[in-house]
């Protein structure tokens, strides 16, 4: 029988050869090293460690994280203020054949290599938006879970768009993000469902929830569980073919976003609040507020 | 946001191409420099005014245009 070496995202060889495979405690992924990166290859089902520490019981369909830009490591990240364009290409942490990428050179969003607490983050002026290499479809349940940093009064669309990516003219589609101090999720087929939520400060780092629940109704959160309320009911498929992008360039996203996640199903609160320890951790506590669900 | 803005969608696609041609696009990094856009009766199309695509100083008929803050269409 044989047996794969194991170490954690902390202790791995120094020294690889190209080929060398070892199973990840940590991270629950296999890791390989393709002879200048190592490449890691989590489980399609079950959890998702986020971090060593903080888990969620079931797993994102993507997870754009700015930290980890090829998908992997750190290693792969881009200098500042790089554009993100078709050879710079944000790849998902859980499949990095999902990516983001932009071919009109005025669209494309900044990589800012050191913001809150050190982090990288993607910056968007208005009129840049990212198109995801594959559509999602959302039939039911779903969440969508996102760190930014916001303008004031701006509008913005952080997650959601367009109709003209992927084929998706005639669907439904999904955004959710900002109009003006008012923070909304918008059902393109069936009119808005509004939240409202206070905004303070030019650029606030804020933890935004959207989710469907069986019942299809819908609610958004920012910061936890602090704004909660069922904001619209809809039951039908709603769909994403980009990000940051909604109403040609009106809508477009002003601001900062360091991650981004979605999940084809509505999120426990204990999972929520996997996802709250996880951002707090990570940006700090005293830049990202928290309330548990 | 600026914008160089034409009467015709004719002039501002000879506008865009000479922009191709002064980035030397499509290449690795970009298909094409901008995207012409029909509003309000005129032809526009983002002009970056900052980094390695700033072109403001170069393209004609640029103005700055507010973003209409109106929902998603």
């Amino acid at each position: 029988m044989t047996t794969i070496n194991t170490c954690t995202s902390s202790t791995r060889p120094a020294s690889p050869s190209a080929g060398d495979t070892l199973f990840e405690t940590d991270t629950e992924s296999l890791i390989t090293y393709d002879g200048s990166a190592w490449k890691s290859y989590g489980a399609d089902n079950g959890n998702y460690n986020l971090d060593g520490t903080n888990i969620t019981s079931v797993r994102p369909l993507c997870h754009f994280d700015a930290e980890f830009f090829n998908g992997v490591d750190t290693s792969g990240n881009p200098s500042n203020d790089t554009s993100i364009d078709t050879s710079t290409i944000w790849k998902s942490r859980l499949d990095t054949s999902i990516t983001l990428s932009q071919g009109v050179a005025t669209s494309q969003p900044l990589y800012k290599t050191s913001g809150t607490n050190s982090k990288p983050y993607v910056y968007t002026d208005g009129g840049d938006y990212l198109c995801l290499s594959k559509g999602f479809a959302l039939p039911g349940e779903f969440t969508t879970f996102a760190i930014t940093e916001h303008p004031n009064s701006q509008p913005s669309t952080v997650f959601g768009g367009s109709g003209v990516r992927n084929n998706l003219s005639s669907q439904s589609i999904l955004y959710f993000g900002y109009s003006g101090n008012t923070y909304y999720l918008y059902y393109q087929a069936s009119g808005a469902a509004n939240g409202t939520a206070p905004l303070s400060g030019s650029t606030d780092m804020r933890a935004l929830i959207t989710s469907r629940d069986s019942s299809s109704n819908t609610k958004l959160f920012m910061d936890g569980d602090n704004e909660g309320s069922a904001v619209g009911t809809n039951s039908s498929t709603q769909f994403i073919g980009s990000v940051f992008e909604a109403g040609g360039v009106t809508y477009n996203n002003t601001g900062n976003v360091y991650e981004m996640m979605l999940f084809n199903t509505s999120l426990s609160n204990a999972d929520r609040n996997a996802l709250g320890a996880y951002a707090q951790a990570k940006y700090g506590s005293g830049n990202l507020g928290w309330t548990n669900f | 946001m600026k914008y160089s803005i034409h009467n015709t969608q004719e002039e501002a696609e000879l506008e865009l191409q000479l922009l191709n041609t002064h980035f030397n696009l499509p290449n690795e990094n970009a298909k094409s420099y901008s995207i012409i856009q029909e509003a309000e009766g005129v032809f526009r199309f983002r002009v970056k005014d900052q980094g390695k695509w700033k072109a403001d100083d170069i393209v004609s008929n640029v103005s700055e245009v507010e973003g209409e803050a109106s929902l998603p269409e």
